[in-house]
């Protein structure tokens, strides 16, 4: 009979962060913190102590009081999916991610605040959150919330400190009317993607202002793709221009191979991506509708 | 330590290692219809509803589960009374060697429980996490579809 952590000898349940607070002070073991815990079957941590958050109440949505979108971190993707706010966000961005996110049982187990910290480079949540300027706060406290994308550690995987807990992903009323769309390439509809792109930008008349790009599954951690946004930014949205915004990204980007598929190859389809999920944007907006 | 739990409706009160698996804790408690296939979350064998909802028990950790309600396939039907959905798939060949029947009767039962008329991209999302290597997904499908005709 496998055990998920052969050495594991306490599991922890707190139900309020002053409970982990003191659950971190009582123990120097090693811990490992879980949400949703798919990752543990990879993983396998040599830990003593497991603290299981998901018995805290960050879940679900609301509308904060400058029209931003704050999600629990601890929503499952299945819950998310669910949620007529984010649906409705930027053309449904988010609903088009986890409709192409894992299988029904790891979506009803994986949450969006795992996504992001996992650090996966096929992580899909994160694609999608980076292009519309999330931000992540940490421990409930307003004064530790950050931007997902900081130039400083741009295409690496998030940290936060030790005894921290990632608490709500925050989306902003600024871009909920965005164009925006998300697209991934893999073998199977559930399998790792192999690339991913989610664009995001707002027309300005009839120019484009304010665009992301961005790019998953061929860096180390989804990243924007900054010189294909400068290709976009102040120009009207043509084949021309999507085209030569697939190949400048495809340019700029170190991408890293794996078992599933090479580098050039992954170039050439992150070019293609990058065109077809413009299109997308432009055609799936609601306004344009 | 002492795991408590409903399992099927019924409350049961288990001893584990805090590193168990639930698939482990529940074939070791005489729930064998749920299978360990490829034990790391893609195939779907060891699906069970916690709290209604299909989850892939070879990864969850038994301790997670306190005080929580589990579905295994034996809560949904057996060989004297079988569920509708177990005679719509012997009655339309969606089952050949079993193995990974009873996580995709389980995922039926959620999907029908929340969503009493899916269409076909409904089911078919949500048989996305139950592989099956030998009757295919063809037969699976028509054996829901014919219980929305009924």
């Amino acid at each position: 009979m496998a055990r998920l952590i052969a050495n594991l000898e306490r599991y922890h349940q707190p139900v309020s962060l002053a409970e982990i607070q003191s659950l971190f002070d009582q123990t120097s073991n090693k811990i490992k913190i879980l949400s949703g815990g798919t990752s543990l079957a990879f993983n396998r941590p040599d830990v003593s102590d497991v603290i299981d958050i998901s018995g805290l109440p960050f879940k679900g949505c609301r509308r904060n009081v400058t029209g931003d979108l704050e999600i629990g971190a601890l929503t499952t993707v299945g819950d998310l999916e669910e949620m007529p706010e984010v649906k409705q966000y930027a053309n449904g961005i988010l609903r088009q991610t986890t409709d192409k996110l894992a299988s029904t049982p790891l979506r009803n187990l994986i949450t969006i605040g795992g996504n992001i910290l996992c650090g996966y480079y096929w992580a899909d949540l994160p694609v999608a959150l980076i292009s519309l300027d999330a931000q992540i706060r940490l421990d409930n406290d307003p004064s530790k919330t950050f931007y997902m994308d900081d130039e400083s550690r741009r295409g690496k995987p998030i940290k936060i400190a030790d005894q921290s807990i990632l608490t709500h992903i925050i989306l902003p009323q600024k871009r909920s009317e965005y164009r925006s769309a998300f697209n991934k390439f893999a073998r199977t509809t559930v399998d790792f993607s192999i690339v991913s792109v989610a664009i995001s930008f707002v027309l300005d008349g009839q120019v484009i202002q304010d665009s992301r790009v961005v790019c998953g599954g061929i860096v180390p951690f989804p990243q924007r793709i900054t010189a294909a946004e400068a290709v976009l930014d102040g120009e009207r949205p043509d084949a021309k221009l999507f085209e030569k915004a697939g190949t400048i990204a495809a340019e700029s980007i170190q991408i890293r191979p794996d078992s599933r598929a090479g580098a050039q190859y992954r170039k050439t389809v992150l070019a293609e991506m990058v065109k077809t999920v413009s299109f997308s944007a432009l055609k799936e907006s609601r306004n344009e509708a | 330590m002492k795991l408590e739990v409903t399992i099927n409706n019924q409350k049961h009160t288990l001893d584990i290692h805090p590193g168990d698996r639930l698939l482990d804790v529940l074939r070791r408690d005489g729930f064998t219809g749920v299978k360990e296939g490829c034990g790391d979350g893609n195939c779907g064998a060891c699906v069970v509803l916690l709290n209604g909802n299909p989850v892939n028990s070879c990864l969850i950790l038994a301790a997670r589960v306190q005080h929580q309600q589990i579905t295994t396939i034996e809560g949904i039907g057996n060989p004297q009374k079988p569920h509708p959905i177990q005679i719509a798939f012997a009655d339309k060949g969606a089952v050949q060697c079993g193995f990974s029947t009873p996580g995709s009767i389980l995922s039926t039962f959620s999907l029908l429980q929340k969503n009493p008329k899916p269409t076909d991209q409904e089911i078919r999302r949500a048989l996305d996490g139950n592989l099956c290597r030998c009757t295919g997904y063809v037969k699976k499908i028509e054996a829901i579809k014919s219980l929305l005709n009924d």
